[in-house]
C-alpha cells in the first residue's frame, strides 16, 4: 500500500466521525430545508424519509458492533501466532492476515462508534444508566480511535520502511482489542442489565421470602388498617409499568421489582427506593412523578407512559402505610412465563386480565351497543367497568338485543333494562355476568322464573324489580345474593309480610316497597293540596317477629344477620326452619 | 384578520425550535406555508391541548345525575329546620354585640336603630328515626327526614341575591364562570343524546309578586364550550320554543335543510378553526333530536292519578313547583346530568309569617314527593337531590316587630341546606349554629365544600375537572373547597 492511500483512508475515518458526531442536527436541518422548498404532501414523504435516516443508521449499531469485537480479537490471535512461529523475515512487518482483520475491524468499529454515537442521542434508553452509557460511549469512541491508530501503524508498516510503525501497530492493537471487548461488555449491560454474565455462574441466592402471615398478623395486632391492597392494587401497576426492566429478565439499575427481597432486603441502606412509612423520600414516587419530559422520570419515555395521578397516590399511599409487601407473583404485563421459571399459580379470584385485545374486544362490544342505540360507557376512565343502559331505547329492545352484551363478559357491572320488551328468557342469560353489581329489570315482563336465574349475581348491590309480575316467592333467590344492598318492589305482588320478613332476616338490605308514612303529626297546612295526603299515604305496620327462629331473631336484633337463607325459605312456606329448629 | 391564523404565526422562536428539534419541525414548517395541511387537526389542539382533564368520573361515582332544588331568595332557616328553642326567652330584646361582633349587614338594615330578636312564629318537632328538628310549615319534607341529610352550617362569602346564587352555582361572585351544571356536563358528558345535559325549570313563588331576578347566564357555560350551557324549558305553552315544525315543513326537509347548513357551518369551522362553529352545529343537531324527545318527556297523560296525588294537584299546571318536580323526575329517568329548578319568592324582609307559608305550600310537598318518587323507582340510590337558598337570614328583625310579624334580612353566616340519595348519608344532621342561628358552632361547610362534596358523589375530584383559560387552570371551587367526607355514605 502506498502513502497516499493511507491518507486518503484516514481522511475518510476522520470525516466519518466528525460526520457522526455532528448528524443529528445537520440531517434534521436537511430534512426541514427538504420540506422548505416544496408544500406538497407527496414531497413530504420524501421530507420523512430524510428526517428519519438518522435513526435507522442508528439502529445499525447493533449489527456494526460484531465486526470490531470479533475481527480486532482475530487480529490480536493471529499476530499472536505469527510472533510465536518467528519467521524472521516477517518479523518486522505485520502479519498479513492479522491486517486483513484489522482493516476490516478498524472501519467496523469507527462506523460502529458513529452508528453509536446516533443510537445514544435519538434512542430513548433508560434514565438511570446514564453513567453506563457514558462509559460505553467513551470506551467505543477510545476503541475505535485505537483501531485507527493500529490500522495505520499496520499499514505504514507493512510497507517494510519503518519498524516503529510495526511496534505500534502491535501495541494499540492489542489495547484497542482490550478496550473494544470492554466497550463490548458495557453495551450488553445496557441492553441486557447490569450483572447478565456473572448473574449465570454466580448466581445471587434469593433472599429468604419474609413471612407474610407473620407480617399481617403483627399488622393487625397494631390495629392499623390499610386502603391500598398491595396484591390487586400495587402488583398490576408494577407487572404493567415496571417488571419489563425491572424485573428477572432485564434487571436495569440493578433493581428488580418482582419480590420483596429483590426491592427491599436485599438493598443496601442507602440504595433503598422504597422507605416504608415514608413515601417523600423514597425514591420511587420521586422517580414515578417526576415532570414528562424529565429525563428521570420512570418509566422513561419510550418504555411505557408515566403513571396516571391515580396509580402514583395509590403507590404513596401505600408507601405511607407501611408498604406492606405480601409475597404474590410479579410477572411483567403481557409476557408470557419466563423459559425455566414455573408458571405462577392461578390465584382465586383472578384478577380480571385486561390487556390490549380484550381493551379491543370490549371497544368493538361497545360501539356494537352504541350502534344499536343503547348507552354504553366506562364507569371511570382508567378501569375496565362498563355501564350498559338499553332503557331509553324502551319497548324496541327485545331479548335478542342481549347478545350484543356478551362480549363484555365480566366487565359489565352496571346494565339498566327498565322498561324493556325483555323477558324472563333474556333475564336468565344475565346470571353469565357474574361482577354485575347493578340490575334494572324495574317495567319489564319479569317474574319469579326469571329472578331464579339470578342466584349466581355474588357482586349484585342493587336489584330494581319494581312494576314486575314478581312475587314473594322471588324473595328467596334474593335473599341468597350475599352482596346486596338494596331491591326495589314497589308495584310487584310482594306482600309487605313478606317484605317485612326478608327485612328482618337481611337487617343489611334495604327493601323498597314504595311505601310512605304519613305527615299526620301537624295541622294541615295552607296549601290547596291537603285532602289527598292521606289516601296515598300507606303507613304499614312493621310485621311482629315472635314467631321467627330464635338464632335469628337473635342475630336480627343484634342487627347482624342469621346466615340462614333457610330461614327465609321455610318462613315463606309458613313452616319452622329444620335447621334452626334443631338449635 | 383572522385571529386563529395570527395566532399560528405568532409562534415564538422558541416554539418554532422547539418543535423543530421534537422531529415534526418539517410538518411546521410545511403548516407555516400551507396552513390547510393541518387545520383539520386544529381543533384538537386548539385551547383545550394536552392540558384538559380527563373526561368521565375520576372515580367510580354514586351519583350519576343531580337534581338542585334552588329556592331563590334564600328561606329563612330560622323558621323551617334551625329550631331556636332559647330565642322566645329573648323575644325584642337586642342582639347581642358579643354575637353580631360588628360583621356587616347590607344596606336594608344597616341604618336600623335596634336589632330586635324574633323567635320564629311557628312550632318544631322532630322527626323520624334521626329526630330531625323540622318547623310544622314544612310537613311533607319532615314525613321523608330519616331520608335527607341536613346541613345547619353551610355559609358564604356573598351577601345579596345575585352574587349569592352566582357564588353557589359557579364558585364565584362575579358573573363570567361555568355554571356547576356546565362544569358536569363537560367532564361527564351526558347519556341521553336525545336531551341536553343540563336542563333548567323556573318556577313562580306564590309570596311574592316581584321576585329576585334570576339570568341565564346563572345556567351559562363561561368559558367551557357552548353546548354544556343549560337548556331552559318554559313553564307555560311550548316548553322549548319552535318545538313544532311550521305548517309545510316536514320532518325530513327540517333534516335536509340541517344538513345543508351543517356543511356550511363546517367548512367555515374548517376556514377559521372557531370552536363555537362546532357548538352551533351540535346546538341544530341537539334541537332536531328534541323535537322528537321532548314531547314524550312532557306528556304528562301517561301518569296515573296516583302520581299527582302523591306531588299535589298543582302537579298538573305546567310551571308550577309541583310540575318541575314531577318533570325533573321524568328528566332524572331520562339520563339527563343536571337539572336544575328554581323556585323564586323566598325573600322575606317583610311579612315573614304569612309569605313563608305560602312559599312551603309551594313546595313542601312537591320536594318531598319528589324523594319519595325517586325512591320508590330506585332511583334515588343515584340521583343527588340539593334543597337549599343562596344564603340564611338574620335572627333579628328588619323592621317592625310583633309577635306574629317580622321580617328578615340576608344571613350568609349560616343556613341550612339538605340533601338526599346518591352517596350522601341518609338521616343525619350536620353542623351546628349558636343560639342565634347567627355564627356556626361546628362542622362548618363553606359553599365551595359544597361543590366539591357534589363533585365528589358524581365520581369527580375536584381538583382535577379543571379548563385552561386566560393562562390557568379554573375549576368550578378555584382554590378552595374539601369534601366533606363526614355526609358521605
Amino acid at each position: 500500500m502506498t502513502r497516499s492511500c493511507t491518507r486518503k483512508l484516514l481522511l475518510a475515518a476522520a470525516t466519518l466521525l466528525a460526520f457522526g458526531a455532528g448528524a443529528p442536527d445537520a440531517l434534521a436541518a436537511a430534512a426541514a430545508a427538504a420540506s422548505a422548498s416544496v408544500d406538497t404532501a407527496s414531497t413530504s414523504a420524501a421530507a420523512d424519509l430524510v428526517a428519519n435516516l438518522p435513526r435507522a443508521l442508528g439502529r445499525m449499531h447493533p449489527v456494526l458492533v460484531h465486526f470490531p469485537i470479533a475481527l480486532l480479537i482475530a487480529g490480536v490471535m493471529f499476530e499472536c501466532i505469527s510472533i510465536v512461529l518467528r519467521r524472521d523475515r516477517d518479523r518486522d512487518k505485520p502479519n498479513p492476515a492479522a491486517l486483513a482483520c484489522v482493516v476490516v475491524g478498524a472501519l467496523g468499529a469507527g462506523a460502529a462508534a458513529w452508528a453509536g454515537w446516533l443510537n445514544a442521542d435519538l434512542e430513548s434508553h433508560g434514565s438511570g444508566v446514564a453513567d453506563l452509557m457514558e462509559t460505553h460511549r467513551w470506551l467505543g469512541i477510545v476503541a475505535a480511535s485505537l483501531a485507527g491508530v493500529a490500522l495505520i501503524g499496520g499499514l505504514i508498516g507493512a510497507t517494510g520502511k519503518a519498524r516503529a510503525m510495526t511496534g505500534l501497530y502491535r501495541v494499540t492493537l492489542v489495547l484497542a482489542a482490550g478496550v473494544v471487548g470492554a466497550a463490548g461488555h458495557w453495551g450488553g449491560s445496557l441492553v441486557y442489565g447490569e450483572g447478565y454474565l456473572t448473574e449465570a455462574l454466580f448466581p445471587t441466592p434469593a433472599p429468604e421470602p419474609p413471612d407474610t402471615q407473620a407480617l399481617l398478623a403483627e399488622l393487625e395486632a397494631s390495629g392499623a388498617t390499610l386502603t391500598v391492597d398491595f396484591a390487586t392494587q400495587i402488583v398490576p401497576i408494577f407487572e404493567n409499568n415496571c417488571i419489563k426492566c425491572h424485573g428477572p429478565t432485564k434487571k436495569k439499575g440493578n433493581l428488580r421489582l418482582d419480590s420483596r427481597a429483590y426491592a427491599i432486603d436485599s438493598r443496601d441502606a442507602d440504595e433503598q427506593i422504597i422507605i416504608p412509612g415514608d413515601s417523600f423520600a423514597s425514591e420511587l414516587t420521586f422517580r414515578i412523578s417526576l415532570p414528562h419530559d424529565d429525563e428521570d422520570l420512570m418509566p422513561p419515555e419510550g418504555k411505557g407512559d408515566p403513571l396516571t395521578p391515580d396509580q402514583i397516590a395509590l403507590i404513596e399511599t401505600w408507601i405511607d402505610e407501611g408498604a406492606v409487601w405480601i409475597d404474590v407473583p410479579i410477572v411483567a404485563a403481557a409476557d408470557n412465563p419466563i423459559e425455566g421459571e414455573p408458571a405462577p399459580e392461578a390465584t382465586a379470584p383472578p384478577p380480571l386480565l385486561f390487556d390490549d385485545a380484550a381493551r379491543a374486544q370490549q371497544a368493538a362490544a361497545l360501539d356494537a351497543l352504541r350502534e344499536r342505540g343503547a348507552v354504553a360507557i366506562p364507569l371511570t376512565a382508567d378501569e375496565p367497568w362498563v355501564e350498559v343502559r338499553f332503557d331509553l331505547l324502551g319497548e324496541s329492545v327485545t331479548d335478542a338485543d342481549l347478545a350484543l352484551l356478551e362480549p363484555l363478559g365480566p366487565t359489565l357491572v352496571s346494565l339498566n333494562l327498565a322498561g324493556t320488551s325483555i323477558t324472563d328468557e333474556g333475564v336468565a342469560q344475565l346470571g353469565a355476568f357474574a361482577r354485575l353489581e347493578r340490575l334494572h329489570l324495574e317495567r319489564t315482563a319479569t317474574t319469579d322464573a326469571g329472578v331464579e336465574h339470578l342466584a349466581g349475581l355474588v357482586q349484585l348491590r342493587y336489584l330494581n324489580l319494581y312494576s314486575t309480575a314478581v312475587t314473594d316467592a322471588a324473595l328467596v333467590t334474593i335473599a341468597n345474593l350475599s352482596a346486596l344492598e338494596s331491591v326495589y318492589l314497589w308495584q310487584t305482588g310482594v306482600s309487605p309480610q313478606a317484605a317485612a320478613l326478608f327485612a328482618a332476616l337481611r337487617p343489611s338490605v334495604d327493601v323498597d316497597l314504595g311505601l310512605t308514612a304519613a305527615p299526620a303529626q301537624f295541622p294541615a297546612d295552607q296549601s290547596t293540596e291537603t285532602d289527598a295526603a292521606g289516601d296515598t299515604d300507606i303507613a304499614e305496620p312493621r310485621v311482629v317477629l315472635a314467631s321467627l327462629p330464635d338464632c335469628c331473631k337473635a342475630a336480627a336484633d343484634a342487627g347482624g344477620e342469621c346466615g340462614h337463607p333457610c330461614c327465609v325459605e321455610a318462613r315463606l312456606a309458613g313452616e319452622t326452619c329444620a335447621e334452626c329448629a334443631a338449635k | 384578520m383572522d385571529p386563529h391564523w395570527e395566532q399560528r404565526i405568532l409562534d415564538t422562536r422558541r416554539q418554532f425550535f422547539r418543535r423543530a428539534a421534537s422531529g415534526i419541525g418539517a410538518a411546521a414548517l410545511a403548516s407555516l406555508l400551507n396552513p390547510n395541511l393541518l387545520s383539520a387537526a386544529s381543533n384538537i389542539t386548539n385551547n383545550a391541548d394536552a392540558r384538559s382533564p380527563q373526561l368521565g368520573p375520576h372515580f367510580v361515582p354514586r351519583a350519576k345525575r343531580v337534581i338542585y332544588l334552588f329556592q331563590s331568595g334564600a328561606p329563612s332557616q330560622l323558621d323551617l329546620f334551625d329550631h331556636k328553642p332559647r330565642m322566645r326567652e329573648y323575644f325584642n330584646t337586642e342582639l347581642p354585640e358579643s354575637i353580631r361582633k360588628g360583621q356587616r349587614l347590607t344596606t336594608m338594615t344597616s341604618g336600623q336603630a335596634s336589632f330586635p330578636v324574633a323567635p320564629t312564629a311557628f312550632n318544631f318537632a322532630q322527626h323520624g328515626n334521626s329526630r330531625a328538628w323540622v318547623s310544622d310549615l314544612m310537613p311533607h319534607t319532615a314525613s321523608i327526614a330519616d331520608d335527607l341529610c341536613f346541613i345547619k352550617s353551610v355559609h358564604t362569602d356573598a351577601i345579596n341575591h345575585d352574587p349569592g346564587i352566582t357564588f353557589m352555582q359557579t364558585g364565584s361572585q362575579i358573573p363570567g364562570r361555568p355554571s356547576m351544571g356546565a362544569w358536569l356536563s363537560y367532564g361527564l358528558g351526558t347519556e341521553n343524546a336525545d336531551l341536553p345535559g343540563f336542563i333548567v325549570l323556573i318556577s313562580q313563588g306564590s309570596a311574592q309578586r316581584a321576585s329576585q331576578a334570576l339570568f341565564s347566564r346563572l345556567w351559562g357555560t363561561g368559558f367551557l364550550p357552548s353546548e354544556h350551557q343549560g337548556v331552559q324549558f318554559r313553564g307555560s305553552g311550548d316548553p322549548v320554543l319552535y318545538l313544532s315544525n311550521p305548517a309545510g315543513v316536514d320532518r325530513q326537509s327540517r333534516r335536509r335543510a340541517l344538513d345543508a347548513i351543517a356543511k356550511l357551518n363546517s367548512r367555515q369551522f374548517q376556514r377559521l378553526g372557531d370552536p363555537e362553529i362546532n357548538a352551533r352545529i351540535a346546538a341544530g343537531e341537539m334541537a332536531f333530536r328534541m323535537q322528537a324527545s321532548v314531547p314524550d318527556l312532557t306528556d304528562l297523560s301517561q301518569e296515573p292519578d296516583t302520581t299527582f296525588e302523591l306531588y299535589g294537584k298543582s302537579a298538573r299546571t305546567p310551571g308550577t313547583f309541583a310540575a318541575n318536580c314531577l318533570l325533573a323526575r321524568r328528566l332524572a329517568e331520562r339520563g339527563v346530568r343536571f337539572i336544575q329548578l328554581y323556585h323564586r319568592g323566598w325573600d322575606q324582609h317583610g311579612n315573614l309569617p304569612a309569605d313563608i307559608r305560602l312559599q312551603c305550600g309551594d313546595t313542601d310537598r312537591a320536594s318531598a314527593a319528589l324523594v319519595i318518587d325517586l325512591k320508590r323507582r330506585g332511583l334515588l340510590d343515584d340521583t343527588l337531590v340539593v334543597w337549599g337558598g343562596e344564603f340564611g337570614r338574620t335572627i333579628y328583625s328588619q323592621g317592625a316587630l310583633t309577635e306574629t310579624d317580622y321580617g328578615r334580612d340576608h344571613h350568609p353566616r349560616c343556613f341550612t341546606v339538605w340533601l338526599a340519595g346518591g352517596g350522601i348519608k341518609p338521616g343525619i344532621t350536620y353542623g351546628r349554629t349558636d343560639d342565634f342561628s347567627y355564627n356556626i358552632l361546628e362542622n362548618p361547610v363553606h359553599v365551595h365544600d359544597l361543590n366539591a362534596t357534589i363533585l365528589h358523589c358524581l365520581g369527580m375530584d375536584h381538583t382535577r375537572l379543571t379548563y385552561p383559560f386566560q393562562g390557568r387552570d379554573f375549576r368550578l371551587t378555584d382554590v378552595h373547597g374539601s369534601v366533606v367526607k363526614d355526609i358521605l355514605a
